[in-house]
């Protein structure tokens, strides 16, 4: 390894939180301000980045927790969870996995069943303020390709999750500076779909058949499904698929690609 | 593109479209509009139609030694398309190392190894974005023990990419308390056709050290340094930089004249 890339590893590696004596040993000294000091300026600031990111994306699980819980559990996620993009905006999404564990085994958040759905409608209320725009959708461009051939798929801007718990309700009630309204909060069953309406993200309860279709349409990699295998599945009430259309909730029908 | 500009941050979007408040030309820092749709988009192509416009960067990882991400820089250079800026910046640090992202700016050693190392990654988006990249000294707390000076190494990395430069003298002074650098023999070691921007920025004194937080007004001696810079750069575009604790616009519009004011000054004593 050269001596750059000793420097960086060094440096990187004390950042997340190895020791510094690589680092120290590397450094010219200097007079007022000794290495392991400079160390700790340096992982806090970066820690301090990332932690701020996650303050600005999640503004009603912080008002819920109060500021002191809030940012404890993000200094542990932020310690645990390295960032692997240079953009900060995509920076968080696996806080409500983190949340859930944190949930099921400290006893201190036994009473917030809801807390990990929560964060998750945060992070898709954030997720699609920054998405892609899908060009208008034109079925007519399909002409008469094979059913097996077309791979719906939802709009960029668009989110959907389910949760045993009204989260929409927790947070449209917290997500404001005023006094929350009074809420009972009582398990059930919700589908929600987040849509970017007016560059906003809007929250909305579907029935479980919309949503499941969409749901279906919305499967990555493997389990993509295409337009025949989706009408043929009993579970699924196709004949919606005009519905998503008409809610423009589905970004495109792409055509399947063969591999050569 | 020149006299003294601010970099434009959201809480002062409004006040800024509404009326120009006598600002010449806006930095805006470019990771913040990556947003491939939505409202993000429509800001910049307001942004652009009322101020000319640089980029400022911090996700390039000019020095790193990881591959350059190319979606990173494809993003840059969407939001370029968009606000057509005068010239984009980035940092002469890496920020990332072995698929980690630290979003700080994370010191060089002052090498010929990171010299010919950074140059070259410097060479390859200057291909990429299809112009000359300007490169900006960064504020440090740690220094590797390597062979060259800061300043050697700034310009040795210019000369070898053929980049232009972003002059903060506001780094130049925290490195100086911190490092014990030379700022004034930085001053005079930069190649001065090439620096195309000065950053001004406030900095917090922690006990001995100073850290570059950008969170207040430009300190005393870094008027007097700015001073000194504006006297062998008197043309260069100048930006104020405000990112944390972001005060009413009006605080800085009184450092945007200020610095104003001193680059008139030394604009007179040149001529």
């Amino acid at each position: 390894m050269t001596a750059l890339r000793q420097w960086q590893a060094a440096l990187a590696g004390m950042i997340d939180g190895g020791p510094g004596d690589a680092v120290c040993a590397a450094a010219r000294p200097v007079p007022g301000l000794a290495a392991d000091t400079a160390c700790a300026v340096y992982r806090s600031a970066s820690r301090g980045a990332r932690a701020r990111a996650l303050d600005d994306v999640y503004p009603v699980c912080r008002r819920l927790l109060g500021e002191a819980s809030f940012a404890g559990l993000v200094r542990e996620f932020v310690r645990r969870e390295p960032s692997t993009g240079p953009d900060l905006n995509r920076f968080g999404d696996g806080f409500a996995a983190f949340v859930a564990g944190v949930v099921r085994e400290h006893a201190a958040f036994a009473g917030l069943p809801w807390l990990a759905d929560l964060v998750a409608l945060e992070w898709a209320c954030h997720r699609i303020y920054y998405a892609a725009d899908d060009p208008p959708l034109d079925l007519d461009r399909l002409g008469n390709a094979d059913a097996t051939q077309l791979l719906p798929r939802p709009a960029a801007a668009l989110a959907w999750l389910r949760s045993a718990w009204p989260v929409h309700q927790i947070h449209a009630a917290h997500r404001g500076d005023g006094e929350p309204p009074a809420l009972e909060i009582v398990p059930g069953a919700w589908c929600l779909v987040i849509e970017r309406v007016d560059f906003a993200a809007r929250v909305q309860v579907v029935d479980a058949g919309l949503w499941a279709l969409l749901d279906a349409c919305g499967q990555h990699g493997a389990g993509r499904r295409d337009l025949a295998d989706l009408v043929g599945d009993p579970a699924l009430d196709s004949g919606r698929l005009g519905e998503l259309v008409a809610r423009r909730w589905l970004g495109a029908v792409e055509l399947r690609q063969h591999a050569v | 593109m020149s006299g003294v500009g601010i970099g434009l941050r959201d809480p002062h979007f409004d006040a800024l479209m509404g009326d120009q408040h006598g600002v010449p030309w806006v930095e805006l820092l470019a990771d913040n509009f990556l947003a491939a749709g939505g409202l993000v988009p429509r800001q910049l192509e307001r942004i652009a139609e009322r101020f000319p416009v640089t980029l400022h960067c911090v996700g390039m990882n000019l020095g790193g030694s990881d591959p350059l991400d190319m979606a990173y820089l494809a993003a840059v250079r969407t939001v370029a398309a968009r606000t057509a800026p005068a010239w984009i910046s980035d940092h002469l640090c890496f920020s990332a190392c072995h698929g980690r992202h630290y979003h700080d700016l994370l010191p060089l050693p002052y090498s010929d190894e990171a010299v010919r190392h950074v140059a070259a990654r410097i060479g390859r988006i200057q291909d990429f974005l299809d112009r000359r990249l300007v490169v900006e000294n960064v504020s440090a707390y740690l220094r590797a023990d390597a062979p060259l000076s800061e300043a050697e190494f700034v310009a040795a990395v210019a000369a070898e990419a053929d980049c232009e430069l972003l002059l903060d003298v506001n780094n130049l002074y925290v490195n100086q308390v911190n490092l014990g650098l030379d700022a004034a023999d930085a001053l005079d070691r930069v190649p001065r056709e090439r620096v195309r921007e000065i950053h001004l920025a406030g900095h917090e004194t922690r006990g001995d050290y100073l850290v570059d937080a950008h969170n207040s007004r430009v300190s005393a001696p870094v008027w007097a340094l700015f001073a000194q810079a504006a006297a062998r750069l008197p043309d260069v575009a100048v930006c104020i930089e405000w990112d944390n604790d972001i005060p009413p616009l009006d605080v800085l519009l009184d450092e945007m004249r200020h610095a104003g004011e001193l680059q008139r000054q030394a604009r007179a004593e040149v001529a």
